[in-house]
């Protein structure tokens, strides 16, 4: 599949998951291939990061975030489903100040952990063109992302110079996208 | 050995970091043994964990200080590197918390799970207090009032 079907099938399936659409949301879930999977955490990554920082910014308050991590408890465990609360309030955390946790969740759980937190967090009014607008600065932010805000505070510090900002290649003129 | 000696050797032998007798005293265990032990496990880190957090762990205490959470996170993640399998912080940090006003947190962890984050928080913490660790008695006679507590509702008579 080439990257722009793969895009527009991670933005169908986002999409029918945002209107709270399950079957839809299932049916395109199956489309997406096991080689796709780690393309498509990263893509769910970086829409949770636009939900997580729009709401809560880039250093959520702790007492905050413990009140919103029990709401989250409540919802959802039970002793069937043992839900673990913490680690979708360390997956908030991880892209906001603490990368360092992004490396002890599961990667098999974070989408179901983030995808928790943004149900909480997302305007089910949400339209057609205010999902696409935020899909666009999901694809922005995802060049970004590895190279910046998965950076840990204490490493930045002893960096002397930052990062250039990372800038998408212009598409080659007079080749057929 | 009476069961109360038992457990009284088994925390001992938790604590001074003798984990093959610790190992060998739970062959002795009765089932209900390994709950009971859990729990002693868990008080004697409440205990200890009051020197960093302030009193009341596992009694009412809470929230806890955030700030120095993160610390103590911190200095544990730096501490467990090499270890293989690497530590679970983040049910260090789910029994840590657990302690002071937040139990939902470490709900979803099975037993084993939690006594494992206890055991990680209660030798890290007692890396820092040397005279703790070489005076189990004094750790074990705090961790059973605790527990009596807990038990109880309140101190024993």
């Amino acid at each position: 599949m080439d990257p722009a079907n793969q895009t527009a099938l991670f933005r169908a399936h986002a999409m029918a998951r945002l209107r709270g659409e399950a079957a839809e949301a299932a049916r395109l879930a199956a489309q997406i291939s096991v080689e796709q999977r780690m393309s498509h955490l990263l893509f769910t990554l970086t829409l949770f990061t636009q939900f997580v920082v729009e709401e809560l910014g880039y250093e959520p308050d702790p007492a905050e975030l413990a009140a919103f991590t029990k709401r989250l408890h409540d919802k959802h465990y039970s002793p069937e489903r043992p839900f673990e609360a913490l680690r979708a309030e360390a997956m908030v955390r991880a892209v906001t100040s603490e990368s360092v946790l992004l490396t002890e969740i599961p990667h098999t759980e974070q989408a179901a952990y983030m995808w928790a937190v943004i149900d909480e967090f997302a305007d089910p009014k949400l339209t057609e063109s205010e999902m696409d607008e935020l899909f666009d600065l999901v694809e922005e932010a995802r060049e970004d992302l590895l190279g910046k805000a998965l950076d840990s505070p204490t490493l930045k510090s002893s960096k002397t110079q930052p990062a250039a900002p990372a800038q998408s290649a212009p598409a080659p003129e007079g080749i057929d996208a | 050995m009476t069961p109360d000696a038992l457990h009284r050797a088994h925390l001992t032998a938790l604590v001074t970091g003798e984990i093959a007798t610790a190992a060998n005293l739970r062959q002795r265990f009765q089932v209900r043994d390994h709950a009971f032990a859990a729990d002693l496990l868990r008080a004697a880190t409440a205990v200890v964990l009051e020197f960093r957090f302030g009193p009341g762990a596992g009694l009412g205490a809470g929230p806890i200080d955030y700030i120095r959470l993160g610390a103590f996170m911190t200095e544990m993640r730096q501490a467990g590197r090499s270890t293989v399998p690497p530590p679970d912080h983040l049910a260090v940090e789910a029994v840590t918390r657990a302690l002071y006003g937040e139990p939902h947190l470490a709900e979803p962890l099975t037993e084993q799970r939690q006594s494992q984050a206890h055991y990680t928080a209660l030798i890290h913490e007692l890396s820092q207090h040397h005279w703790l660790k070489a005076n189990p008695d004094h750790l074990v006679f705090h961790a059973r009032k605790r527990m009596t507590v807990w038990i109880l509702g309140r101190p024993e008579e």
